[in-house]
């Protein structure tokens, strides 16, 4: 009877153990790929102001030409690097992006459109981290417009 | 006598043309007077594509001048764009497969992102995609704030008056047929596949003669 027992147990043991590890995977994986969502929403609420970003970088360079004030002059150029900052900053971003794995088209038999430069990935801490860097970029893009906007436009 | 009232139907049977669909020419049009043998002319003028000159993925120089008498498509993308170009890719490719053996109909892509997509780069995504310059799909690099230029300048310039088109300016998608005298004729959406067909249908209306000569 005990070895009965015992066989049962030697069963159910790894049994549960396996579905314990399931669980937490199918708990992760989720997690990460509403993270990616998530950055990659951020990415396209951002990204068509890239031309906002050009629109203001030139219009602050040609009142550079205009303009006399060294103090002003200077207000400029740092502005204008901010906007390039910014704009450099969001097309990083999106060269170095990882995707998560159902979202990527290299796994479609590889059809050649996607060409990302890192493999897609589940693991939840890069999809955090590039969350994290796409708000960067979004607050650094907005506070380069909006002092570029104002130097454009003084009131 | 009675029977004068059939001329007009045998005319418009027998000679008239049945009217060709055509594709309206985008832009704000000037008014242009020129004097030709002592008599006031007046032309309308119609906004073309500003000058410009890139390289392609085989290191060709491809300029304003050069697509004079061609039909083409412009769009604007880059390689490792996470979102829209590879379904933008994906459909440019129905174009090409369908044009890809006239000689006067061509793709220009312009990448957006010059800083890592280089002569390489783009010569590599071509090859990914089967598609080549041979064939005319030009995949073109050069200085970022020339080709963000030219799109808000010349290819985006019309977007508006197209209820059609695509918005934003740059990253919007657009696929933009452009005629053989720089005109634009169209925009579609190039994640649209049904915006795509009608390009492709749209692209024949450019080229009639040579399409019925196909026939």
């Amino acid at each position: 009877m005990k070895i009965i027992q015992n066989i049962i147990f030697a069963i159910l043991i790894p049994l549960v153990g396996c579905q314990n590890s399931k669980d937490s995977e199918s708990q992760s994986i989720p997690e990460a790929k509403i993270v990616f969502t998530e950055a990659m929403t951020i990415h396209d609420e951002v990204m068509p102001r890239m031309d906002e970003i050009h629109k203001l970088k030139k219009e602050l360079t040609l009142q550079l030409g205009k303009i006399e004030s060294k103090e002003v002059i200077e207000k400029i150029k740092i502005t204008i690097s901010d906007l390039e900052k910014a704009d450099d900053g969001m097309m990083d971003w999106m060269h170095n992006v990882v995707k998560y794995p159902d979202q990527s088209t290299k796994e479609e038999g590889h059809t050649g459109h996607d060409h990302s430069v890192h493999d897609a990935d589940t693991s939840l801490s890069i999809h955090l981290e590039q969350k994290e860097a796409i708000i960067q970029v979004k607050s650094d893009m907005v506070s380069a417009i909006d002092k570029a906007k104002k130097l454009v436009n003084p009131k | 006598m009675k029977s004068l009232w059939i001329i007009p139907f045998i005319y418009f049977f027998s000679c008239g043309d049945i009217p060709r669909q055509t594709l309206p020419i985008l832009g704000r049009k000037l008014v242009k007077e020129t004097i030709v043998d002592g008599q006031k002319v007046i032309d309308s003028v119609y906004p073309t594509i500003q000058d410009f000159r890139f390289m392609d993925q085989d290191s060709n120089w491809i300029t304003r001048e050069l697509m004079e008498g061609k039909i083409y498509i412009a769009d604007f993308f880059f390689t490792t764009c996470p979102t829209i170009c590879p379904v933008m890719k994906r459909n440019m490719k129905k174009v090409y497969e369908k044009y890809k053996n006239d000689d006067e109909i061509w793709i220009l892509s312009h990448t957006i992102d010059p800083k890592h997509d280089t002569i390489p780069v783009l010569k590599k995504y071509a090859d990914a995609i089967n598609v080549d310059a041979e064939h005319h799909w030009h995949f073109l690099t050069g200085n970022r704030d020339s080709i963000f230029d030219l799109a808000e300048r010349s290819y985006m310039v019309s977007a508006e008056e197209d209820p059609n088109a695509p918005g934003g300016a740059v990253h919007s998608g657009a696929f933009i047929l452009i005629d053989k005298k720089g005109r634009i004729r169209g925009y579609y959406d190039g994640t649209d596949e049904q915006d795509v067909l009608r390009l492709i249908r749209d692209i024949k209306l450019l080229n009639p003669k040579r399409n019925n000569l196909r026939k």
